[in-house]
C-alpha cells in the first residue's frame, strides 16, 4: 500500500519534471538568443555560438518538482535539498551575470550546505565498507560544510565539453538511487527523481552539438543537489566513488595551477584545437593538468571521441560505486 | 582507445586509495580517545591525530600526482 502511494507520487513528480524542463529549456534557448546571451564553443573548428546559461531552467524545474514532493511527503529533508540547490544556483547565476572570481565562488558556496546543518536532516554516522560505521557529532557538520562546495565545483570543473557535465552527473546519480533503494529510503529515492529526469531531458539539448550550456548556475545547482542527496540519504561514500573521475579532474587542475582560478583566466590552455577540429594536449609543462589533457595526451582526438572516453570513465566509477553499495547495504535486502 | 585503459587504472587506484585512506582516517584515527594520562594529553593526542590525517592525505595526493605526472610525461614524449 505504502509502496503504491510512493509509486503514484513518483509518477506525478516525474511528469511535472519532464514537462517543466522541456518547456523551460526550449523557452530559455529562444529568450537567450533573442537577448544575444550566447558564448563561443571553444572546441569547435568553425566558430559556433551557444545559448548560455541554461541553469535557470534546471533550477525552476527542480524547485517545482521538489515543492510538489514536499506537499505530498511533508519531509524537512526535501526543504533542505530545495534550499541547498537554490542557494548554489543563485551563486552560480550571479557568477554567470557578473564574474565572481576564483576565490569568491568557493567562499560563497559555503552558504549552500547551511540549511542541511540547521534543519538537522543529516545522520552523523558515516558508514565505510570493510571498516564499519563511525559516529562523528562534531566533525560531520564541518565535513558537510566542505562537501557541498566540493561537489558543486567538481561538476563545474567537468563542464568542459558538450554534454559532459549533464551526462556525467546523470551516470553518477544512478548508484545513489541504487544505494537508496537498497537502504529502503523511498523519500530520498523520490527526491532524486527530479535530478535524474531534469538531467536526462536537459542532456538532449546539451549533448554534442550543444544548443545550450549549463553555465555556473546549472553546474553549481546540480552539484549541490547531488551532494545534498548523498549527505541527507547517508550514501556519502557512494557519491564520492561515483564522482571520482570528476573529483580527480578538479584535483589535477588545483594541484597543477596551485590556486583557485577560473578556466577562462588560464594563460596556457591545457588543450589545443587544431583547424580540423582535432583536440591535442598542450606540451608546455606550465599548462594545467585536466582529464581532457590526459585523454588526448599522445592521442589527439575529436570532441565526440573525448566525450565518449569521459562517459566510459563515469560508467566505470559508477560500476565501482554500485559494487560498494552492494557490499554496504546489500544485506538489508 | 589507446589512453582509456591507463585512465581506468588511475580511477581504480584512486578508488582503492580513497577507501583505504579515508576508512583508516574516519574509523581508526578520528575515534581515538586521549592516549595519555597527564594534563596536556588531550592536546598532544589531537596533534598526533591531525598529523596522522595530514600524512595519510598527503600520501594520497603524492601517489596520484606521481602516477599522473609519469603518465602525462610518457604520453607527451610520444606526441
Amino acid at each position: 500500500m505504502i509502496i503504491n502511494s510512493y509509486f503514484n507520487i513518483g509518477l506525478v513528480i516525474s511528469v511535472i519534471t519532464c514537462i517543466s524542463i522541456f518547456i523551460c529549456t526550449k523557452f530559455l534557448i529562444s529568450i537567450l538568443w533573442k537577448f544575444k546571451s550566447i558564448v563561443l564553443d571553444y572546441h569547435k573548428s568553425k566558430k559556433s555560438f551557444v545559448a548560455h546559461p541554461g541553469g535557470p531552467s534546471i533550477i525552476i524545474t527542480i524547485l517545482i518538482a521538489e515543492i510538489v514532493l514536499y506537499y505530498f511527503t511533508n519531509e524537512l529533508k526535501i526543504i533542505a535539498i530545495i534550499l541547498t540547490t537554490i542557494i548554489a544556483g543563485t551563486i552560480g547565476l550571479i557568477d554567470d551575470l557578473k564574474n565572481l572570481g576564483g576565490y569568491w565562488k568557493p567562499i560563497l558556496l559555503l552558504l549552500s550546505p547551511i540549511p542541511i546543518i540547521f534543519l538537522d536532516v543529516y545522520n552523523p554516522n558515516l558508514l565505510f565498507p570493510l571498516f564499519g560505521a563511525v559516529h562523528m557529532t562534531i566533525i560531520y557538520p564541518v565535513l558537510i560544510l566542505i562537501a557541498i562546495p566540493i561537489t558543486s565545483n567538481t561538476i563545474n570543473t567537468i563542464d568542459v565539453l558538450n554534454g559532459v557535465s549533464s551526462g556525467f552527473t546523470l551516470v553518477a546519480a544512478i548508484p545513489l538511487v541504487f544505494a537508496l533503494l537498497l537502504k529502503g529510503d523511498w523519500i530520498m529515492v523520490l527526491a532524486t527523481i527530479p535530478l535524474i529526469l531534469t538531467l536526462t531531458i536537459f542532456l538532449h539539448y546539451h549533448k554534442y552539438p550543444s544548443k545550450i550550456f549549463h553555465g555556473d548556475s546549472g553546474t553549481l545547482s546540480i552539484g549541490a543537489m547531488y551532494g545534498a542527496i548523498a549527505i541527507i540519504g547517508g550514501v556519502e561514500i557512494i557519491g564520492v566513488i561515483a564522482l571520482l573521475p570528476a573529483i580527480l579532474n578538479s584535483f589535477f587542475f588545483l594541484a597543477s595551477v596551485k590556486r583557485f582560478t577560473e578556466h577562462k583566466l588560464i594563460k596556457i590552455r591545457p588543450t589545443i584545437v587544431l583547424p580540423d577540429g582535432i583536440i591535442t594536449a598542450e606540451k608546455d609543462h606550465r599548462a594545467p593538468i585536466t582529464l581532457v589533457r590526459l585523454i588526448v595526451a599522445g592521442n589527439p582526438s575529436n570532441e565526440k571521441t573525448i566525450i565518449k572516453y569521459m562517459m566510459i570513465l563515469a560508467i566505470f566509477s559508477s560500476f565501482l560505486a554500485i559494487i560498494v553499495s552492494l557490499a554496504m547495504f546489500g544485506v538489508a535486502i | 582507445m589507446k589512453n582509456i585503459f591507463p585512465l581506468l587504472g588511475l580511477v581504480f587506484i584512486s578508488f582503492v586509495l580513497v577507501l583505504l585512506i579515508f576508512g583508516i582516517i574516519f574509523t581508526i584515527i578520528v575515534p581515538i580517545n586521549n592516549l595519555f594520562q597527564f594534563r596536556l594529553g588531550n592536546i598532544i593526542t589531537g596533534i598526533l591525530k591531525t598529523s596522522m590525517v595530514v600524512i595519510l592525505c598527503m600520501t594520497w595526493i603524492y601517489a596520484i600526482n606521481r602516477i599522473t605526472k609519469f603518465y602525462l610525461d610518457d604520453r607527451l614524449k610520444n606526441q
